[in-house]
């Protein structure tokens, strides 16, 4: 198989690159604190069911870091890919061997994305204390890393926009930042305050949420499809049914614990993370695009 | 090799291209002289496809590089006014990016690598950090990338800047192998001798405008005929001789020589009649050990050409 040459050289450098081993041991060593201190009350104790609880927690605090490290990490990630290309006065370079806007951003987004997956997979022997003490499955761990892999995704092609479009690497990470907050707080806020939030229905979600039940998840708010975070809870709520209370009073999704219980959440996580995904490669796109004219119209402007 | 017609580039109300007509052979050694601003670089991204002119068009082998950009990229090697290079990679492995977005095949693709480190005098290089060559050894790296497609044309913005005199000797040595290698080379500089020395032909840009394009032996002849005349007898004539010889001059060229040495005129004029004036000295006598026209050097040239430009415009 060809690789992406950008693919292949960008994972080179970086691997090289003295901060990724601080990074990746940074990435960890956060978890692992909230790991020991979520899981102190097992060791030396044994198993048992009513312990069970403080592991679930242990194990949704753990995702809950991992998020945050993502969103933090990705954009600083991307950001720099196509914004470093200029300041490095490269880009030119790169333009006229003929690669192409397209793989250029393909061949930088992937290389980005394996990094963030390895970071994750490093996480994977951590996440995975939790079935020591139950509660939740390896399949529902591998649930979680895939659904953290796709979230990531999310992040950097956003980052990879602002990238396209600003030519300093500092504006272009400040710009993902605040598009990413932009995305969260904004999708929550109109969920959660907007005055036609409660008015939103997708009915397709219907057969998704509970075969039988149509009415199901009537009340749930459109805009709440884009937040990743929101995704992810639910992921978690249908694995662990710990997180039901918070899902009906802070996002209006009464109907759904009402008709199926916590088992409805996991189907709606899933059309989130089909949603972020759909939204990933949108942006991806969008980066081409912008690159593409700006090639171009610069080449007219400039 | 490279046609230019009516090329004219425009940033806002400036005129970077005024509308320029250029010519430029297969096989030629071409510098591209000008003062900052002139527009070189702005011709050199045109035909590098790294920008659009305003209107005009440009064939590079006949290929237009409005038209039909990826294919003259086929065709030209660019090397920019900086380096351009990443930290954390090897010197193959920077060509070996390149390549690899150029498209050539992996088995190809190192025995062209190795090729052109020998050829750039890197092969002990290649396992060495990029980030830490020297600013001579960056260039030539660079100029590697540029030669990795076996380019027709080679397109160098100001090779040269910035590097000591071994470096750039050892550049310009590179070069003369690059043009004994059939490749048409437009090299941009402002050190003008060492394109002198380089060089077969050359192209003045102004203001946009092309106020010179020719061999640079056509250039230099041009100027030649404008230097001064340096006179000398052997041994210090009398001040017959000395009356005799001014006498001379002043009949046939109607100028009146400046006596730099007891034994040596300076002449100005052109060279229309120094074979006459040499013939009527040698007829009256005067032991002439010395009858040449200074050597001009293509800076000098460079700005007698702006020079008389300016004046023209005037």
């Amino acid at each position: 198989m060809k690789l992406n040459p950008i693919f292949e050289s960008s994972a080179r450098r970086r691997m090289r690159m003295g901060k990724t081993p601080v990074i990746l041991t940074a990435y960890l060593a956060a978890m692992l604190v909230f790991a020991v201190c979520e899981l102190s009350a097992f060791f030396g104790q044994g198993v048992g069911v009513a312990k069970m609880r403080t592991g679930i927690e242990g194990y949704i605090w753990m995702t809950a870091i991992q998020f945050f490290l993502i969103i933090l990490v990705a954009p600083a990630l991307s950001a720099g890919s196509i914004a470093g290309e200029r300041e490095r006065q490269t880009f030119d370079l790169l333009l006229v061997t003929g690669v192409g806007t397209r793989r250029m951003v393909l061949g930088k987004l992937t290389e980005n994305l394996a990094f963030l997956v390895l970071m994750i997979l490093c996480s994977a022997p951590v996440m995975s204390l939790v079935l020591v003490t139950g509660g939740v499955s390896a399949a529902d761990v591998l649930a979680t890393l895939l659904y953290l892999a796709v979230i990531a995704l999310a992040a950097l092609s956003v980052g990879m926009v602002m990238s396209a479009i600003f030519r300093r690497t500092l504006v272009a990470v400040i710009a993902s930042y605040l598009a990413i907050f932009a995305i969260g707080a904004g999708t929550w806020a109109l969920a959660k305050h907007g005055p036609i939030a409660a008015a939103y229905t997708y009915d397709g979600l219907n057969h998704l949420a509970s075969a039988g039940t149509p009415a199901a998840i009537r009340s749930l708010p459109v805009t709440i499809l884009l937040n990743p975070a929101v995704g992810l809870v639910m992921l978690l709520a249908g694995q662990t049914g710990i997180l039901h209370r918070t899902m009906q009073t802070t996002m209006r999704l009464y109907d759904i614990y009402t008709v199926s219980g916590y088992a409805g959440f996991t189907p709606v996580a899933w059309v989130i993370l089909g949603a972020m995904l759909a939204a990933a490669l949108l942006m991806t796109a969008l980066a081409c695009l912008i690159l593409h004219l700006q090639t171009g119209a610069a080449s007219r402007r400039r | 090799m490279i046609e230019c017609n009516k090329l004219t580039r425009r940033y806002g109300r400036m005129l970077a291209l005024d509308g320029i007509d250029l010519h430029i052979g297969a096989g030629e050694l071409h510098a591209f002289v000008g003062p900052n601003g002139a527009g070189k670089t702005t011709a050199m991204r045109i035909l590098a496809t790294l920008m659009r002119p305003t209107s005009g068009d440009a064939l590079v082998d006949g290929v237009s590089v409005v038209q039909n950009p990826q294919r003259a990229r086929q065709l030209v090697g660019y090397m920019p006014d900086f380096f351009g290079v990443y930290d954390n990679l090897k010197a193959w492995e920077y060509l070996d990016l390149y390549a690899g977005c150029m498209g050539i095949g992996a088995k190809d693709r190192r025995r062209r690598i190795d090729g052109l480190l020998g050829l750039t005098a890197l092969t002990d290089k290649r396992e060495a950090y990029v980030d830490g060559l020297s600013r001579g050894m960056k260039q030539r790296l660079c100029l590697a990338r540029a030669l990795l497609h076996d380019p027709k044309l080679l397109i160098l913005d100001e090779p040269a800047s910035g590097m000591d005199p071994r470096a750039r000797a050892q550049m310009q040595e590179i070069l003369s192998e690059i043009g004994s290698m059939g490749k048409t080379v437009l090299i941009s500089s402002h050190i003008l001798p060492e394109l002198a020395t380089l060089c077969t032909h050359a192209t003045i840009l102004d203001h946009g405008s092309v106020r010179f394009s020719g061999s640079v032996s056509e250039l230099e002849a041009r100027m030649n005929m404008r230097e001064a005349l340096t006179l000398r007898l052997a041994g210090e004539p009398d001040e017959d001789m000395a009356g005799r010889v001014e006498a001379c001059v002043q009949e046939l060229l109607g100028i009146t020589p400046e006596r730099t040495q007891p034994d040596t005129w300076r002449i100005p004029g052109e060279a229309q009649k120094d074979a006459q004036l040499l013939a009527a000295l040698v007829a009256l006598g005067a032991p002439v050990c010395d009858f040449h026209r200074e050597h001009a050097t293509l800076e000098r040239v460079f700005m007698e050409v702006m020079r008389d430009e300016a004046q023209s415009d005037l």
